[in-house]
C-alpha cells in the first residue's frame, strides 16, 4: 500500500543536516503502524511526503500503487481527496464552519460522494465518532477531545484507503486520547482503513500491530507487537 | 471542482469576512459611480438636449460664403442644384438628401386666439421648402408610430368602433370621412403641393417655364405628355389676351398650353371638373362633343366660392375648425332649429380663400369675397418650435402648455403673402392670404417657422421675386444611415465647396466637448478603479496571510492549486459584481436627487428635458465589465500566490 525508498529531505541546504535521510519503509494494506520518534526527528515530513503534500524530495514514494511524484497537481489532490486524509494535532478544522460543514467539506473538492446523499454520510462519519449530537456546533465552542472527533469524522467521510494521524492525541487529555486511539483501532479493524500513526507515546504506539522507530530522519527500528 | 461547489465556497468565505468585502467593494463602487453617474449625465444631454436641437443623424450644408477653393487645391465644385444633390446622394452613409428652398420675400402670419389668447397674434412670417414627396413618407411613418403605438392600439384604429359618416361633419374633429367611415386623419400625407391659387397680374413674376395664364402661374407646355402625372396640357378658355400671359385669345382659346390638373380619376379636394368646350368631337381629347362640352376631357378648376361668414370668422380665428363656430352653419346662415345646415358650397378641409388688396392703414379691410375653393398649406414644424412655443405660452402667456406634438396636428393659422411689417420688398404688393394647416412635425423643418412644399415655395418666390428670384437651393439637408457616419461623411464634405450650416457646425462642436467629457470621465473612473485594484490586492495578501493555515488544509482535502487561485478570483469578482451593482445604484439614486434639484432650482427653460441622464444598458454592461476587470486584476497576484503556497509549511505552522 506504501512503499518508500531512500527518501532523502533537507528543508535547508546549508542546514547542519538532511531532515530525512535514506528513509524506506513498506506498508501493507491494512496494517496499522505507529511512527514513534522524539520531536523534531522527523515524523511529520514523513507524514506529508506520503501524504502528497510535500513534494521536495529524492528518493521514490509509491501510494496505493502510484509513484507520487509523477501525478500532476490535478491527480495529486484528486489522491488526497479520495484515497489518503488527514488527522493533525491541531485538528486544522475550519473556524467559520459548523461541524456537519467541516466534516463534509471535502465533498466540495470532489465527487465521490453524490451531492444527496453529503448530508447523510455526513452525520454517519459523525456517529461513527459519536459527536453527530454536536453537528450544528462550531468548533470554537467544542473540547479537544470533541474536535479532533470532527477532524476524524472528516477524515473518514471520503472512505479513504489510507489514514495518515499526525500525533492526533498530542493535544488532549488521556481520557481523550484513549478514546480517539479507540476509534482508530476500529477503523483499522471494521473498515480495513490502513492507518500511520505518528506519536511518541510508547503505551499508543504498542496499540499499533507494527511500530517503526524513527530518529533523527533515520529509521532506527521496526517492530512487530503482540 | 464544479463551479457551484466553488461559488458555494466563495460565499462561505464572502460571509466569513464581510468586513473585508465591504471593505473592497467601496473602491470599486466608488469608480463605478463615478464612471456611470457622468456617463449617463453626458449621454442624457446628448440624447435629451443636444440631439432635440441638432439631430446627430442631420447636417445641413450651405454654400461656402467664403470660397474655400481659393486656399485648397483639388476642390470639386458642387452646385446647389439637383445635379449637386445627386452628387450628395452618392456619398457613403448618406441615406437621403433633402434639399431646401426659403422663401425669398416677405409674409406675415396670423394665429388664431384659442392659441394666443382671445386677441390672436400677427407677426413676420419665416418659412421655407422641402420636396414634400421625400418628406411625406417620414411624416406618414412618424404619425402611424403616434397613433398605433401598441398592437392592441392599431386594431382598434382599424377595427374598433367607427362612426358611419357621409362627409367629415359628421366625424368628431380630427376625423375624416373616408369610404363611409370617420378615421383619424392622416395629417402626414396632407403635405402635398394642392397646386394652390396665386394669383398674378403679368408674366414678369412667374418663374421660368411658366406663365401667367388664367390669373395666374402655370407651367407651360407645348402640349405633349411633359405634365406631371396628374395633370394634362390645356389651351385654356379666354376671353381677352390678357388671360393668356404671352399668348393671344383667339376663338375664346388661348394660344399657349398650360400643365393642368386632369379630371381623369377625379379632381382634388376643393376642385371640380370643367368640361372643356367644343364645336366637335375632333375638339375633345377624350370623349365626345355634347352640346359644346366635351364628355370626357376637361381640368380640374378651384370651385368658386364666396366669403361667408364662416370664412371670415375662421379667417379671423384661423384655429377654430370648420363646423366648430356656434349657431353658424357652414354658408354661415343660422343653424336650424334642430341644428341642420345645408350643405356648404366648399367641400370639407377646404376653404374659401380671397384675394384681399392691401391698402395701407386698411389692412384686411377691403375683401372683395370672391374666391376659390381651396386645401389650406400644408405646412410642417420643427418639434423646436413647439418647444418654444411652449415655453412662451407658459411663461409669458401664462397658459397651459401643449401637452404632445400631436396637440397642433390640424391647426393652423393664415399667411398673408406680400405683406410685412418691415421695409415692402416685393413687386406685387397685392397681398394674398391663405390658411395653413399643420400636418407634422420634422426636425428638418424651419426651426424659426414653418416648412411648406418646396414646390410652392418656389412658386411664390417666382410671384413675389419675379423671374429672377433664385432657382438654387439655399441649403441642403443630409439625412445620414446613422451617426457612425458622421466622421466619413464629413471628411467627403470638405472636398467640396460647401460648409456646414451655423447650427450643424455648432453641433459639430458641442459633440466633441462631449466626447472629451467622455473621455475625461473614463480616464477619471480608471485612476478610482485602478485605486481600488490596489486596494483590493493589499486587503487579498493580507487575508491570505491570514488564512495560510486555511489554505493548507484546503489542499490536504483535496483542492488543487487551480481551485484556490479561483477562489480568489472568484471572491474578487463578487466584489467587482457588487461593486458594479452598488456603484450603478448610487449613480441612478444621485440622478435621481440631481434631476429632482434641477427641476426645484432651475426652473423651466426650453428643451428641458424631464430628465438629463441616460443609464444606457451597453454604458452600464461596462461600467460592471469595468469593475470585473480591475477586481480581477487586483486579485490576480494574491490569487496566484495562495495557490503556489507550499500546503506542508502552511499546515505544520504552529
Ligand atoms: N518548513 C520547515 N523549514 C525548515 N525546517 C523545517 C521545516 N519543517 C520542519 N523542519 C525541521 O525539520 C525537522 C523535522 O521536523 P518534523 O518532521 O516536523 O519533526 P517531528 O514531526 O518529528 O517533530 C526539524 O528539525 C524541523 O526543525
Ligand atoms: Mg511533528
Amino acid at each position: 500500500m506504501i512503499r518508500l525508498t531512500s527518501i532523502h529531505k533537507a528543508y535547508d541546504p546549508h542546514a547542519s543536516g538532511p531532515v530525512l535521510s535514506d528513509a524506506s519503509l513498506g506498508i501493507e494494506s491494512g496494517e496499522f503502524v505507529a511512527i514513534l520518534g522524539k520531536s523534531g526527528s522527523g515524523k511529520t515530513t514523513l507524514l506529508n511526503i506520503i501524504g502528497g503534500l510535500d513534494r521536495d524530495y529524492r528518493g521514490q514514494a509509491v501510494v496505493d500503487g502510484r509513484e507520487l511524484k509523477r501525478m500532476k497537481d490535478r491527480e495529486l489532490s484528486r489522491f488526497r481527496n479520495r484515497t489518503i486524509s488527514f488527522v493533525f494535532q491541531t485538528f486544522n478544522l475550519l473556524p467559520h464552519l459548523s461541524c456537519e460543514e467541516n466534516v463534509a467539506f471535502p465533498a466540495y473538492f470532489g465527487d465521490v460522494v453524490p451531492h444527496r446523499q453529503i448530508g447523510v454520510r455526513a452525520r454517519e462519519a459523525m456517529e461513527r465518532v459519536g459527536i453527530v449530537h454536536k453537528a450544528s456546533a462550531y468548533p470554537n465552542t467544542l473540547s479537544g477531545g470533541e474536535r479532533q472527533r470532527v477532524a476524524i469524522a472528516r477524515a473518514i467521510f471520503q472512505r479513504p484507503k489510507i489514514l495518515l494521524a499526525d500525533e492526533p492525541t498530542g493535544n488532549l487529555d488521556s481520557a481523550s486520547g484513549q478514546h480517539v486511539m479507540n476509534l482508530f483501532l476500529e477503523l483499522n479493524r471494521k473498515d480495513g482503513v490502513t492507518v500511520m500513526l505518528v506519536t511518541h507515546d510508547e503505551h499508543l504506539a504498542a496499540l499499533a500491530h507494527r511500530i517503526v522507530r524513527i530518529a533523527d530522519g533515520r529509521i532506527v527500528g521496526e517492530e512487530k507487537t503482540a | 471542482m464544479r463551479a457551484g461547489k466553488l461559488a458555494a465556497v466563495i460565499l462561505q468565505n464572502v460571509r466569513r469576512n464581510r468586513k473585508n468585502f465591504i471593505f473592497s467593494t467601496i473602491g470599486i463602487t466608488i469608480g463605478v459611480s463615478v464612471f456611470s453617474f457622468f456617463i449617463a449625465l453626458t449621454v442624457g444631454i446628448r440624447e435629451e438636449v443636444l440631439n432635440r436641437i441638432y439631430p446627430v443623424d442631420l447636417i445641413e450644408v450651405e454654400p461656402a460664403s467664403v470660397s474655400i477653393a481659393g486656399t485648397r487645391s483639388n476642390v470639386e465644385r458642387i452646385g446647389f442644384n439637383p445635379e449637386g444633390v445627386a452628387v450628395l446622394e452618392g456619398i457613403e452613409g448618406v441615406a437621403r438628401v433633402y434639399p431646401k428652398l426659403r422663401s425669398h420675400f416677405q409674409a406675415t402670419y396670423r394665429m388664431g386666439g384659442q392659441l394666443f389668447g382671445s386677441q390672436g397674434v400677427t407677426f413676420e412670417a419665416y418659412f421655407d421648402g422641402l420636396d414634400d414627396g421625400l418628406l411625406r413618407g417620414e411624416l406618414e411613418k412618424s404619425a402611424g408610430r403616434r397613433s398605433g403605438k401598441t398592437m392592441k392600439d392599431r386594431l382598434k384604429a382599424r377595427y374598433g368602433r367607427q362612426h358611419r359618416c357621409y362627409e367629415a361633419e359628421d366625424c368628431t374633429p380630427g376625423e375624416e370621412c373616408v369610404q363611409g367611415l370617420c378615421r383619424p386623419i392622416e395629417y402626414g400625407s396632407l403635405f402635398a403641393d394642392h397646386s394652390e391659387h396665386i394669383p398674378c397680374k403679368g408674366e414678369e413674376v412667374c418663374a421660368d417655364g411658366y406663365g401667367c395664364v388664367a390669373g395666374r402661374c402655370l407651367e407651360l407646355c407645348a402640349g405633349g405628355e411633359e405634365c406631371g402625372s396628374s395633370q394634362q396640357c390645356f389651351a385654356p378658355g379666354c376671353q381677352v389676351d390678357a388671360q393668356c400671359g404671352s399668348g393671344q385669345c383667339k376663338e375664346g382659346r388661348c394660344t399657349v398650353s398650360v400643365c393642368l390638373p386632369s379630371c381623369t380619376g377625379g379632381c382634388p379636394a376643393g376642385m371640380e371638373c370643367v368640361p372643356e368646350s367644343c364645336s366637335a368631337d375632333e375638339d375633345c381629347r377624350d370623349g365626345t362633343c355634347v352640346t359644346g362640352r366635351c364628355t370626357l376631357a376637361g381640368t380640374c378648376t378651384h370651385v368658386r366660392c364666396v366669403q361667408n361668414q364662416v370664412e371670415k370668422e375662421l379667417m379671423a380665428n384661423p384655429d377654430l375648425r370648420r363646423g366648430e363656430i356656434p349657431g353658424l352653419c357652414e354658408d354661415g346662415t343660422p343653424q336650424a332649429a334642430n341644428g341642420t345646415c345645408p350643405p356648404a358650397r366648399c367641400p370639407a378641409s377646404t376653404y374659401c380663400s380671397v384675394q384681399s388688396y392691401f391698402r395701407p392703414g386698411y389692412l384686411w379691410q377691403d375683401r372683395r369675397g370672391e374666391g376659390r375653393c381651396e386645401l389650406p398649406i400644408p405646412v410642417v414644424l420643427n418639434p423646436i418650435v413647439l418647444e418654444l412655443f411652449n415655453m412662451v405660452l407658459k411663461s409669458t402667456l401664462e397658459r397651459t402648455q401643449l401637452g404632445t406634438l400631436d396637440t397642433l396636428l390640424g391647426y393652423g393659422g393664415s399667411v398673408t403673402f406680400g405683406h410685412s411689417f418691415y421695409k415692402d420688398t416685393v413687386k406685387d404688393r397685392t397681398p394674398v392670404e391663405k390658411r395653413l394647416v399643420v400636418v407634422g412635425y420634422s426636425n428638418k423643418a424651419l426651426e424659426a417657422g414653418v416648412t411648406m412644399p418646396m414646390s410652392f415655395v418656389e412658386r411664390a418666390n417666382a410671384r413675389y421675386k419675379g423671374k429672377g428670384a433664385t432657382r438654387q437651393y439655399d441649403s441642403i439637408i443630409l439625412q445620414l444611415a446613422g451617426a457612425e457616419h458622421l466622421p466619413n461623411v464629413l471628411a467627403r464634405l470638405e472636398q467640396f465647396n460647401i460648409q456646414l450650416s451655423r447650427r450643424s457646425a455648432e453641433a459639430e462642436k458641442f459633440r466633441t466637448v462631449l466626447l472629451v467629457a467622455i473621455a475625461i470621465f473614463f480616464i477619471m473612473a480608471s485612476i478610482i478603479l485602478a485605486i481600488a485594484a490596489i486596494n483590493i490586492t493589499h486587503t487579498f495578501l493580507m487575508v491570505i496571510y491570514e488564512r495560510k493555515r486555511e489554505i493548507g488544509i484546503l489542499r490536504a482535502v483535496g483542492a488543487t492549486k487551480m481551485d484556490v487561485r479561483l477562489l480568489f478570483l472568484g471572491e474578487s469578482l463578487l466584489i467587482g459584481a457588487a461593486g458594479g451593482a452598488a456603484g450603478n445604484a448610487i449613480a441612478l439614486g444621485l440622478s435621481e436627487a440631481a434631476d429632482f434639484l434641477a427641476n426645484r432650482y432651475i426652473g423651466d427653460f426650453p428643451f428641458q428635458p424631464d430628465t438629463f441622464f441616460h443609464f444606457r444598458p451597453e454604458w452600464v454592461a461596462a461600467s460592471v465589465a469595468f469593475a470585473l476587470f480591475f477586481s480581477l486584476l487586483g486579485a490576480f497576484f494574491p490569487a496566484n500566490r495562495a495557490a503556489g503556497m507550499d500546503p506542508a509549511r502552511t499546515l505544520t505552522l504552529a
